[in-house]
């Protein structure tokens, strides 16, 4: 089930010019890893990854992980995967708050995804990469400004491809309901994913600071009960 | 015929009960005559007018200044006028509190056409015209009734900081189309873009004037709340210090008493002082918000002023980040030896 876009259009602006932007680095960044030996590579990961237990020991690059982190991504399709929630969901988010608070949510969100892993999962020594944190952050506060917003989305039934238009809030409360089994797999049973499931429900959770991130306009049609 | 005649018939005429041709008899005579002391004397109870009597008086008094009876009169004239004098402040005084409590029963339209009443008295009260420039519709009346409270009280400061805000909005309409669009009127608002369309300065500015309107009406269809700007610029001021927060809370792992940093932790005010300065930045300099933080600096209306407030809350907000980024760099450094 992947999202392919948001069919509703943008109030205020035509142009999401920070999504495009963070899209632009996440790749030109990307680009860059791939153009690095693997030793390099496993170098830059070690030390601009987020590990848990290198922010509790206070060790490492500390805030600058935080966020390097939420830029670099594991592969091709790790980026493409991640950039396309991005775009979909990021491109009215940011119509609502405008480019620069979104560029502020967009790492708040990241980082409260970090904290979150760290203090779930304390003793965890594998460096955490990709944009997802961040993203679900993204996707929380699409949830709560346009819950009635369809996305249309790729859905295969057996082999037989269909794009039906999908209710935001379902859409994303089945992406976030994903996450919880196997989060509180690792947190009970330590199990290990190559997946931040914790990364992700704290990135969502994050959208609890959505509000203060709107335009005034935005912000006066959210508490009119009025779409966004 | 000769003066002395005519002051005969003139006292004459007094004595038997024709005032008027009495009194028009002495002001003949001392027309041509201007230092005939009994005339004038005369003419101290002839006269209708107080004011005049007691010209009459202090012309006798000149002429003569040991008349006492003349004295004695001018004092009598003159408390009188006294009298009079207070008399006419308390009912003007009345009637400005009939007008506030107009005010304060919401007959906003009665209150001002009672104070436009009261300004025509020619012992009007200051505070008529404040209260005209407080509840007249139009920002020439406004102005109209500014500047004559400043004829009465020229030292008025408020006053003086009002009437330079109305006169910028006199010459800049859509600056005052946005204030009221800011205090969510949103009728007046849509009214003054409407009368700014009517002379626009280039296509554009038409085009920017049409999609403005375009979208109040929107939000008046909708019915959309007014959100107060206070609550705006505390909302918009918390964003980036929780970010500050959360990102000195992976630096100093987690758990600050364990790790504390004051330098890290006092960063913190700054950025919410910063994300303040911002945040005010979004309102428009007229706002009172401007006026009660920054006085005179929100008197002048200026875009610079907003664009200084919101440059000087930018470096306030990233010096903290770029201390906090030292600080990781530092430790990096320190992590990769």
């Amino acid at each position: 089930m992947l999202p392919i876009n948001d069919t509703e259009p943008n109030r205020y602006s035509a142009l999401p010019f920070m999504t495009i932007s963070l899209i632009v680095i996440n790749t030109f960044v990307l680009i860059w890893e791939l153009s690095l030996t693997e030793k390099d590579l496993h170098l830059v990961i070690g030390l601009f990854g987020s590990t848990p237990s290198m922010i509790w020991a206070t060790e490492g690059a500390g805030m600058i992980s935080t966020i390097t982190s939420m830029f670099l991504h594991g592969g091709i399709l790790h980026l493409v995967g991640n950039m396309l929630f991005l775009w979909v969901f990021g491109r009215r988010v940011e119509d609502a708050f405008g480019p620069w608070r979104f560029l502020i949510y967009y790492l708040l969100a990241g980082t409260c995804a970090d904290l979150t892993t760290a203090i779930v999962q304390p003793d965890m020594s594998i460096p955490g990469i990709g944009a997802s944190g961040a993203i679900f952050g993204v996707m929380g506060a699409y949830l709560l400004l346009f819950p009635g917003g369809r996305i249309r989305t790729l859905l295969f039934i057996n082999i037989i491809p269909a794009w039906p238009r999908i209710r935001a809030f379902w859409f994303v409360l089945y992406y976030l309901l994903i996450q919880i089994p196997p989060a509180f797999d690792s947190y009970l049973h330590g199990v290990q994913y190559d997946v931040g499931y914790w990364a992700h429900i704290g990135g969502f959770f994050a959208c609890i600071f959505t509000l203060l991130f709107l335009k005034p306009e935005a912000f006066a049609r959210y508490m009119s009960n009025v779409a966004v | 015929m000769t003066e002395n005649h005519l002051l005969q018939r003139a006292i004459k005429a007094a004595r038997a009960g024709h005032e008027l041709t009495a009194r028009d008899i002495f002001l003949q005579i001392v027309e041509s005559e201007p230092q005939n002391e009994v005339a004038w004397m005369w003419l101290t109870g002839l006269l209708d007018d107080l004011d005049d009597r007691i010209d009459a008086c202090e012309k006798v008094l000149e002429i003569n200044s040991g008349n006492a009876n003349a004295r004695q009169y001018l004092d009598q004239l003159l408390a009188k006028k006294q009298e009079a004098l207070y008399a006419e402040r308390s009912r003007a005084e009345e009637q400005l509190q009939q007008v506030r409590n107009l005010i304060k029963s919401n007959k906003q339209d009665s209150a001002l056409q009672l104070a436009r009443k009261l300004t025509k008295n020619k012992n009007v009260n200051a505070d008529a015209w404040r209260l005209i420039a407080k509840l007249a519709p139009g920002l020439d009346e406004q102005i109209s009734a500014l500047e004559n409270l400043l004829t009465v009280i020229p030292s008025d400061v408020h006053a003086q900081k009002k009437l330079r805000r109305l006169r910028h909005f006199q010459k800049n309409p859509l600056d005052l189309a946005a204030m009221y669009e800011e205090k969510g009127d949103l009728d007046k608002a849509i009214a003054t873009y409407g009368l700014a369309a009517t002379k626009p300065a280039s296509k554009q500015q038409w085009d920017s004037i049409y999609w403005k309107i375009a979208r109040l009406e929107n939000l008046r269809y909708e019915n959309i709340a007014h959100i107060s700007t206070r609550l705006s610029v505390a909302r918009l001021t918390c964003g980036p210090a929780i970010l500050y927060l959360l990102l000195t809370l992976t630096q100093v792992g987690i758990n600050p008493f364990a790790h504390p940093e004051p330098l890290l932790w006092l960063g913190f005010f700054w950025v919410l002082l910063g994300g303040f300065m911002i945040a005010i930045a979004t309102v428009r300099s007229h706002n009172r918000l401007w006026f009660i933080l920054f006085r005179d600096a929100g008197s002048g209306g200026s875009p610079w002023a907003r664009f200084a407030m919101a440059a000087a809350g930018w470096i306030l907000v990233l010096l903290p980040h770029i201390m906090l980024l030292l600080f990781a760099f530092y430790r990096l450094l320190h992590f990769i030896r």
